[in-house]
């Protein structure tokens, strides 16, 4: 018993300077975001209005439109970046031999500056970019691909294009864990690809996908950088996100509105993690 | 040893603890106003900043007033507004702010001017009183019986007001207004009626007569033409892109008929008064005995510095047409009393027919001051009639404690008589005693520079034009609509009109596309709505 409590204490003094900093750095900033998401003015001329600030912000067509254009980059980014992840997780380890080349390869772009990787899109997309020489060439009408609806387009391009390489090391290091010998019996059973795919690793990558996606949430919200620094504080209405939203109405000194987009996203990805990590969880039940 | 250990820590702990005790009461000594200003030099408001903060230092001698210029240059700047927009957020802040609504800076280094466009730290003042930011001091205001309220123009008092509650105090304002000399007008057939109606007709009128020294002084350059652009209330945008296309569109084709004069001056390449000039005004001007022009002479003089002719200058037989601001009565008042020649002076009204007034400096108590009563207390020193007349004007040269333009010991190195952020807001008799301030500095200035018997000659002209009230013009007997606050979307138009012609020198229209502008104008104001 005494041991017991003395493990439980030195697990909590190993744990207190993570948990403090935790406190201090985001549990209490976030209480205060979420005072001033019900709240208006400031210092002396605050007053609470509780949810006031909401109902004003659903009303707001810019908020709508930030929030539709995050959803959608979100989905349709998310479901590729995993899809092709795991894709290419899967060729990597059907062909060991070329795979530890491939792997550094297509981590590269997960590691290039932001600025060459800004600059790589400017070669591309811009007027009188490759994109649009190949239109011409072609003896198709040229685009103006940032400031019109391929923006949003080029962005999921950009983004998987960069963070493709990451999801598929994480996804790797869950396809390893599987042992040949399984894979082995299903054959001598008479299985297909297919089937061993469906019944032996999809059973088994759940929550290495699931990790994969967290990381790939994280980084999709981090694509805002290559976003702003393409194409300022205004982009093409396609690619105005929740970030544009909340960093432009810090700069307007707009706080309640900044404070309300912060709550509820900080509420949809907690809702978001919490569905995907529930059903994770329920399907790696088995293994307990 | 343990022991030894022990008593030292603790003796450490004692004397840190007494040490901060004292350090807190020493601060607690001297409160402490903080205050947000600008660094500008042109307005003259620094300079009037630094007077109003010895003089209430000297009255409170516990308070200690700490004014602080924002950063111009833009990363410093950026750097700087962030942490103060997370303090405001926070609920701290400054306890003043003094402040121009525009947001190009004149800033002076030596022998030159720059002009900076910076990021104002309130993008949009009117959506700053509404969002909370600044402390509402209407008990204040009410209950002050120092203040010459009576004397305050009230409609610009009142656009401090919204729901009731006074957050911002106008310190000057300006209203667009029209200066033309009537021989020249009816000579080119340009009927006097027109300069009763907008920008637009003005524009069309000056156009059709095809003098390019009128295209000049009618490229008006202020988006209070449009009376307003925001319905703030509606939360909606009120400008009518029609207006503005036809605007834009005017705007180029005038200055490209400027330009037209700039090329054949060039290809002449006569003496540098004749600039603007058709050939026909040039004989027209030599049978003019321009002696009787000392006084434009003499203020030429000064708007020549550097080699660059000033179209501010005041110099009726270059600019017949002129629409201007309020700071031009100064010149063009005493002209109208010393010049044989009628000259008409008129507000320009707006396309609704309203007459739109633009707060352009203002203070205001921030949200989160520790003390607002004396927050406000130092803020109306800038509305007693010494500020608002005097100060403004320093008698002599003061040393100016801004960082980063002429060193921490410069003295101000500009003639003193200026006011360029606007006209007063205690505008009762202001003419008369604004021109006689200008008129005596001038005089001063010039001795101090040594005048040379021309110059005496000129000063003696000056004195000759006697005195002016109010009385002299009828446009403070004109009333007000509308009162502006110049804002983020307001300060671009600039920046739109560049777009629109090549250089000053040929001023050929681009092939800019006006629509796309405009739409992206409209798109600017949208935005600008929904996110503040």
């Amino acid at each position: 018993m005494k041991i017991k409590t003395k493990n439980a204490l030195t697990g909590y003094a190993l744990v207190l300077p993570l948990l403090l900093g935790f406190v201090i750095f985001y549990a209490v900033p976030f209480c205060m975001v979420v005072w001033y998401s019900v709240t208006k003015g400031s210092g002396k001329m605050q007053s609470f209005v509780f949810l006031e600030n909401y109902f004003e912000l659903f009303d707001n067509e810019l908020f709508v439109l930030a929030m539709k254009n995050t959803a959608l980059f979100l989905l349709v980014g998310l479901s590729s970046i995993l899809v092709i992840s795991y894709a290419i997780a899967l060729f990597l380890k059907s062909c060991p031999r070329i795979s530890k080349l491939l792997r550094s390869l297509i981590l590269m772009p997960y590691v290039m500056p932001i600025v060459g990787t800004v600059l790589i899109v400017d070669i591309l997309f811009s007027e009188a970019g490759l994109g649009n020489v190949i239109l011409t060439s072609l003896g198709l009408p040229i685009r103006d691909w940032l400031n019109s609806d391929s923006a949003f387009w080029v962005m999921v391009m950009l983004y998987i294009w960069k963070n493709t390489g990451y999801s598929v090391v994480l996804i790797l290091s869950g396809l390893a864990t599987i042992s040949d010998e399984q894979y082995a019996a299903a054959s001598l059973d008479g299985a297909n690809g297919l089937q061993k795919f469906r019944f032996i690793t999809m059973p088994q990558m759940w929550y290495s996908v699931f990790f994969a996606g967290i990381f790939s949430l994280i980084n999709a919200f981090k694509s805002f950088r290559e976003i702003f620094l393409l194409g300022g504080t205004h982009p093409h209405e396609s690619i105005y996100m929740l970030q544009h939203f909340i960093n432009n109405c810090f700069e307007k000194l707009s706080y309640s509105k900044m404070a309300v987009t912060s709550v509820l996203m900080a509420l949809g990805v907690c809702v978001l993690f919490l569905v995907c990590y529930l059903s994770v969880m329920r399907k790696e039940e088995y293994k307990e | 040893m343990m022991k030894a250990v022990k008593r030292s820590v603790s003796l450490i702990l004692i004397l840190i603890t007494v040490s901060a005790l004292l350090c807190a009461c020493d601060r607690g000594d001297k409160q402490v106003l903080w205050v947000i200003t600008e660094q500008t030099t042109w307005d003259r408001m620094n300079g009037q900043l630094y007077e109003v903060e010895r003089a209430f230092e000297l009255l409170h001698g516990d308070v200690e007033v700490k004014v602080e210029y924002l950063p111009t240059e833009k990363q410093e700047r950026d750097v700087f507004l962030q942490k103060l927009r997370t303090d405001i957020m926070q609920g701290g802040g400054p306890d003043c702010y003094l402040l121009p609504t525009d947001s190009t800076l004149i800033l002076d280094v030596p022998s030159q001017y720059v002009y900076t466009e910076v990021e104002p730290l309130f993008p949009d003042v009117e959506l700053a009183m509404r969002s909370g930011l600044f402390y509402d001091v209407s008990k204040l205001y009410d209950a002050d019986e120092t203040l010459p309220k009576g004397e305050l123009n009230e409609t610009i008092m009142d656009s401090g007001v919204v729901d009731g509650k006074r957050f911002v105090l106008p310190l000057r304002y300006d209203i667009p207004v029209i200066y033309a000399r009537n021989d020249y007008l009816e000579r080119v057939g340009l009927d006097l009626d027109v300069l009763n109606g907008d920008i637009l007709s003005i524009m069309d009128a000056v156009y059709k007569t095809e003098a390019p020294y009128l295209a000049g002084g009618a490229l008006f350059e202020d988006m209070s033409i449009f009376s307003s652009l925001i319905d703030y209330d509606l939360r909606r945008s009120t400008l009518d892109p029609e207006l503005l296309k036809r605007y834009l569109v005017g705007y180029q084709r005038l200055k490209a008929l400027l330009g037209e004069a700039y090329v054949d001056y060039n290809k002449e390449a006569p003496d540098s008064k004749t600039i603007l000039l058709e050939e026909r005004d040039r004989i027209f001007l030599e049978k003019l005995d321009l002696k009787k022009y000392i006084y434009c002479n003499y203020f030429s003089d000064i708007e020549l510095a550097g080699g660059n002719i000033d179209r501010n200058a005041p110099k009726t037989e270059y600019y017949p047409l002129w629409i201007g601001s309020m700071q031009d009565l100064l010149e063009y008042a005493p002209m109208m009393q010393f010049e044989e020649n009628e000259l008409t002076v008129l507000p320009l009204r707006s396309f609704d027919g309203d007459l739109a007034a633009t707060v352009t400096y203002y203070a205001a108590v921030g949200a989160g001051s520790g003390d607002p009563e004396l927050a406000y207390e130092f803020l109306t020193r800038f509305l007693s009639k010494e500020s608002q007349w005097e100060s403004n004007r320093p008698k002599r040269p003061y040393v100016r404690p801004i960082k980063g333009t002429a060193g921490n010991t410069s003295n101000d190195t500009h003639y003193p008589g200026l006011i360029e952020s606007g006209w007063p807001v205690l505008d009762e008799d202001s003419l008369q005693t604004l021109w006689n301030r200008r008129r005596k500095q001038l005089y001063v200035r010039d001795l101090e520079r040594g005048a040379t018997s021309e110059q005496k000659s000129r000063m003696r002209q000056i004195g000759l034009m006697g005195e002016l009230n109010d009385e002299c013009v009828t446009i403070f007997d004109v009333e007000i609509d509308r009162v502006l606050f110049g804002s983020a979307v307001s300060n671009v138009l600039p920046e739109i009109l560049a777009s629109l012609n090549d250089t000053h020198e040929s001023n050929e229209p681009t092939s800019v596309d006006i629509d796309k502008l405009i739409n992206d104008y409209v798109e600017n104001i949208r935005f600008h709505i929904l996110e503040g």
